[in-house]
């Protein structure tokens, strides 16, 4: 049995619009799925369904074997998010403190909670900057404590939706990095974008999304073909014919 | 606006920096509160030892004095108010009594805003907060450990509620809000739209808490009173004697 | 929404309608000689959209972290001293009018009127706490303290009173669409 299974979820706003459609998935352990889709497309609505944070309208979903509208608790054990904006993502008032929250919400004990801590400040580089207040981090650093405070809970799988939005050149290298490093520890990933250029050469998968369906899934090389008709820019190497090449030098 | 200048924690390694936040915690409150039956004597005693601890903590003196400018110029509006007096009530009159009673009660003010300082400046709020939480537990129908996380978050979203204040005000500005005269049509605006934006952070809040698994019986920072405290305590009785000096 | 999200929401509500608070003690909107001071309007509206009980937990969470020492009082400062000072009052003054504010608009259904009588309440109790700690501490007279503490600012309150009832009108469904509350008209 896959990791995540996703089976004919729907999802509907609040207000009555749809946001998700028959969404039928299956994800392995150690896979990196990139999903790729226009602005509401479904793409952050699928992200919080996966973290349990919207329960789904139909259909099902469970990680490792557990429901999420079971038991949400226990899936958000397995399934850390990094959101968009790191910057309402940063609860704690000093960077340490933050990287602490979900260990301490884990009733872990204080020196397991240290340890954590101070393994997944060094896993972004981040170590040094304990005392400083998150507010003064650069926007590389904001979205660096976000996956450290994701990764200090120890979780199987990653799901960073849009990960490079507002980050300069040496910061999208060094996060695009720090993914890369995650996944080759074994995390599976799953990474939402609107732009593939970045992520793509570092994908298994790729799934496309549009008006709230799956449209387009299957493996990097071949999926890439077909991108342009739902609105997504294909990357530029695959454009000039020259197939998915690294987006690092 | 960015420039607000707030009294922020200095990472040390001093004995005041060692000292359990509780013992600060109950200090500051307890020489804050018997500044008012203070004397000239226990005032003395008790700016030596604040003089004291601003140096041996690596603050220093100087930088202690910085960081509370603004509240001398309001502790400067305190005194000439109280000091002056209207006879008649046209023309100022200056009572050496009075001037010494003004003086004084600046006095202590000034040494209560200095111990608040010193103790957010060696205290990380994290630590402020678990001695928050010990303190307030004895008492009924409060929700300490609630208390405590919604201090943390304050301090994490007043920075960030700042900043979005000045982005809507700029924005406006650029909109020619000036054209409006009404200063209730502006303070409307700029209200609603400080109001939409901090209530959609706030629903982001809830979303990141949730998904790293808040809830209310987390693990507590651990604190432990050690020989330093008692030392400090020691201290502290030392000080609070000289009350009964005249 | 199940209890234990609704709770959390609230109590993030909570903090920030407190750190629109302390927001407010440090910016003012200029109008005239007297620059409008936003703080007591947010005093207000967190009592009008939060109701009594949140909008009194929302006030002692300001003071709590001005107690603890952290700069949320005007002029980034705070610390016990405040509450001692010549200013004291009327931050428990805000604790009381907030829960004053929220109970009675809560009420009034969201009428308008309603809401515009409970700040009225509430303001009155601000400066009666607030003028007779002013009073108390700097030793003068009743009617100096109410031409120092409470007159240069009465015009500005009105202006808030009404600014406030209008705004917490732009600002309830939002709120009551995310608490699920039954709206009111």
């Amino acid at each position: 049995m896959a990791l995540i299974e996703i089976h004919r979820l729907c999802h509907r706003f609040p207000d009555g619009t749809r946001s998700l459609t028959d969404v039928t998935l299956s994800i392995d352990c150690g896979e990196f799925v990139v999903i790729a889709g226009a602005n509401g497309s479904g793409k952050t609505t699928l992200l919080k369904q996966l973290n349990g944070l919207l329960g789904p309208e139909s259909g099902t979903l469970s990680v490792g074997g557990v429901s999420v509208r079971r038991d949400p608790l226990a899936v958000r054990r397995q399934v850390g998010m990094v959101f968009q904006d790191a910057d309402s993502q940063i609860i704690g008032d000093t960077v340490y403190d933050d990287v602490c929250f979900g260990p301490e919400n884990l009733r872990l004990t204080r020196t397991e909670i240290d340890t954590r801590a101070r393994r997944a400040l060094g896993a972004v580089n981040l170590d040094g900057s304990e005392d400083r207040s998150p507010h003064h981090l650069s926007g590389g650093e904001k979205r660096r404590l976000a996956i450290a405070g994701v990764l200090a809970m120890a979780p199987r799988v990653m799901l960073l939706d849009e990960p490079f939005s507002n980050l300069d050149y040496p910061a999208t290298s060094t996060v695009l990095e720090h993914i890369r490093r995650l996944h080759e520890d074994g995390h599976t990933i799953i990474v939402t974008t609107h732009d593939l250029e970045k992520v793509i050469s570092l994908a298994t998968r790729l799934v496309v999304m549009a008006h709230g369906r799956v449209v387009l899934d299957g493996a990097p090389e071949t999926a890439v073909e077909g991108l342009e008709s739902h609105g997504i820019r294909p990357p530029c190497s695959v454009l000039l014919g020259r197939g998915i090449q690294p987006w690092l030098p | 606006m960015a420039a607000v200048k707030v009294v922020s924690y200095q990472p040390g390694d001093s004995a005041l920096h060692r000292l359990d936040p509780r013992t600060k915690q109950i200090m500051v409150m307890v020489l804050s509160s018997a500044c008012f039956a203070g004397g000239r004597w226990f005032l003395g005693m008790l700016t030596i030892s604040i003089a004291l601890c601003a140096i041996e903590s690596r603050i220093g003196l100087i930088r202690l004095i910085r960081e509370i400018r603004y509240f001398l110029v309001f502790l400067l509006f305190v005194f000439i108010i109280r000091a002056l007096t209207f006879n008649d009530g046209l023309l100022p009159v200056l009572v050496v009594s009075q001037v010494q009673a003004a003086l004084l009660f600046c006095w202590r003010l000034l040494l209560i805003v200095l111990m608040a300082v010193l103790l957010i400046s060696t205290t990380p709020t994290g630590a402020i907060r678990a001695a928050l939480v010990w303190m307030l537990r004895p008492l009924p129908l409060v929700n300490e450990r609630a208390a405590a996380t919604m201090v943390g978050l304050i301090v994490r979203m007043v920075p960030l509620i700042l900043f979005q204040a000045g982005e809507i005000s700029d924005a406006m500005r650029s909109r020619c809000i000036e054209a409006r005269k009404s200063p209730l049509f502006r303070m409307n605006r700029f209200t609603i739209m400080l109001f939409r934006r901090a209530i959609i952070r706030g629903d982001d809040l809830v979303d990141a808490m949730q998904a790293r698994c808040y809830n209310e019986q987390r693990t507590m920072r651990v604190m432990q009173f050690t020989k330093l405290d008692a030392v400090a305590a020691g201290i502290g009785v030392l000080v609070l004697a000289t009350l009964s000096l005249a | 929404m199940d209890a234990s999200t609704r709770k959390l929401r609230l109590m993030v509500y909570s903090s920030i309608m407190a750190s629109l608070m302390a927001v407010g003690a440090y910016i003012a909107i200029p109008v005239g000689p007297v620059p409008i001071v936003l703080q007591n309007l947010f005093v207000m509206l967190a009592a009008l959209l939060l109701g009594g009980r949140w909008g009194l937990i929302s006030v002692c969470v300001y003071l709590l972290a001005g107690a603890v020492g952290l700069p949320v009082f005007a002029g980034g400062t705070g610390g016990l001293g405040k509450f001692v000072g010549p200013t004291g009052g009327y931050l428990i003054g805000f604790a009381i009018a907030a829960w004053l504010i929220g109970t009675i608009s809560e009420k009034g259904r969201g009428n308008i009127f309603i809401d515009a009588a409970a700040m009225l309440i509430g303001t009155m109790v601000i400066y009666a706490i607030g003028v007779c700690w002013l009073k108390v501490v700097t030793d003068m007279s009743f009617a100096k303290a109410f031409s120092v503490g409470a007159l240069p600012f009465l015009l500005g309150d009105v202006i808030k009173i009404v600014a406030a009832a209008s705004i917490a009108r732009a600002l309830r469904p939002m709120i009551a669409e995310r608490l699920m509350v039954p709206r009111t008209t």
